[in-house]
């Protein structure tokens, strides 16, 4: 398990509050986006983002140091985020509700999209909080903001966001290679 | 342009930013040059990815409510004081059963073993595939205590290093497939109790 994961999870177990967000921040995205990968709606996302980090609170004391975090919470949401899709496939074929327009997707596909979250995850998680906050703005929200709006919510004057975000994408790959 | 080509410059000109000569310009160096190459086609991968990955943050109220229940978790000091860790007890190994008994599994490929705990038994057939020396494992958890939980987390340890992880599906049942030979010990975990199971597998 990563180190910092371990100590959160340490923490989290003597009850400290600062711990735990920091640990639902590291995994909050990745969690949330499992559902949206696979079809899901963003409330659904919500409450099995919900769920899966109250499994997770519940489960403190027995996670390992030898143990895979991200694993863990990945395995969890996919679960959660299988079982609601039968579900509304089911009622939806009952006639209950109008057919929800879930993917129809094989297990490569199912596994290609975990992998690319995976990916995500390990690359962002291990680069510093401006890069990985700029990255995100840039390449991975569902509406690219304008350079000017993203300046202004980091705080970096509008010329060098276009520089910094070359040496951040060159950090990823050198991380990532 | 006679310097290399920067990073950034490769950057713009994956995303088609740069004015016509320049980009004709970087297009020339790549095209000689097998590292700016390599470069272009980490860049052309992360866009890929990127393209069609959605990577958002949950709403500030999922994050506001967990931080809420956490303080409650923590104020509850809902240490493990209460949790219980069972080891099973083997109470049926189909290789161990004689063939004259007429039990099926005595017979077949596949061995079965049951293990019994107060909260739960486990329900494991073990399958060898000779070709690829491998093992699939799959497992039912059938409670005895009702309420029966609604999911259970399984994890495959090997010493102090988790193997695999997984959870139980509606019904309870779990897989592991393609397992190396090997002692193993499974541990099957509720809120409030986790259940050790012993699990060799080997020709």
């Amino acid at each position: 398990m990563d180190e910092r994961d371990w100590q959160l999870i340490q923490a989290c177990r003597k009850g400290e509050q600062q711990a735990w967000e920091e640990l639902v921040s590291r995994y909050e995205r990745l969690v949330f986006s499992i559902p949206l990968n696979f079809g899901l709606t963003r409330q659904d996302a919500a409450d099995i983002t919900q769920h899966t980090f109250i499994i997770l609170m519940e489960n403190l004391h027995r996670l390992r140091e030898d143990g895979n975090l991200v694993a863990w919470l990945g395995t969890v949401a996919r679960r959660h985020t299988w079982r609601l899709s039968e579900r509304q496939q089911q009622r939806a074929e009952e006639g209950e509700e109008a057919a929800a327009a879930l993917p129809d997707m094989d297990a490569a596909e199912r596994q290609e999209r975990w992998e690319r979250l995976q990916w995500l995850q390990e690359g962002l998680s291990r680069l510093d909080e401006r890069c990985r906050q700029l990255l995100q703005a840039l390449h991975l929200e569902a509406e690219e903001p304008a350079y000017t709006e993203i300046a202004a919510r980091l705080g970096m004057a509008v010329g060098s966001v276009g520089p910094t975000r070359a040496r951040c994408l060159q950090r990823l790959k050198e991380i990532m290679q | 342009m006679d310097d290399k080509v920067s990073f950034g410059q490769l950057v713009d000109w994956v995303e088609g930013r740069l004015p016509a000569a320049e980009a004709a310009q970087v297009a020339a160096q790549v095209a000689a040059d097998a590292g700016l190459q390599a470069d272009v086609a980490w860049l052309e991968t992360f866009r890929q990815i990127s393209d069609r990955t959605a990577w958002e943050a949950p709403p500030a109220a999922v994050r506001a409510d967990l931080s809420r229940q956490f303080a409650a978790h923590a104020a509850e000091n809902r240490a493990p004081s209460w949790w219980e860790r069972l080891t099973a007890v083997l109470k049926f190994d189909s290789q161990a059963q004689p063939l004259a008994a007429g039990i099926r599994s005595a017979a077949a490929a596949d061995r079965q073993l049951i293990y019994s705990t107060p909260y739960a038994d486990v329900a494991l057939t073990i399958q060898e595939r000779p070709a690829t020396q491998a093992f699939t494992v799959w497992g039912h958890v059938l409670p005895t205590a009702a309420p029966a939980p609604d999911i259970y987390s399984v994890q495959l340890w090997q010493g102090q290093t988790e193997r695999r992880f997984t959870a139980t599906d509606d019904l309870g049942e779990f897989v592991f497939a393609d397992m190396p030979g090997g002692e193993y010990e499974l541990s099957i975990q509720h809120d409030q109790y986790e259940i050790i199971v012993p699990l060799r597998l080997s020709v």
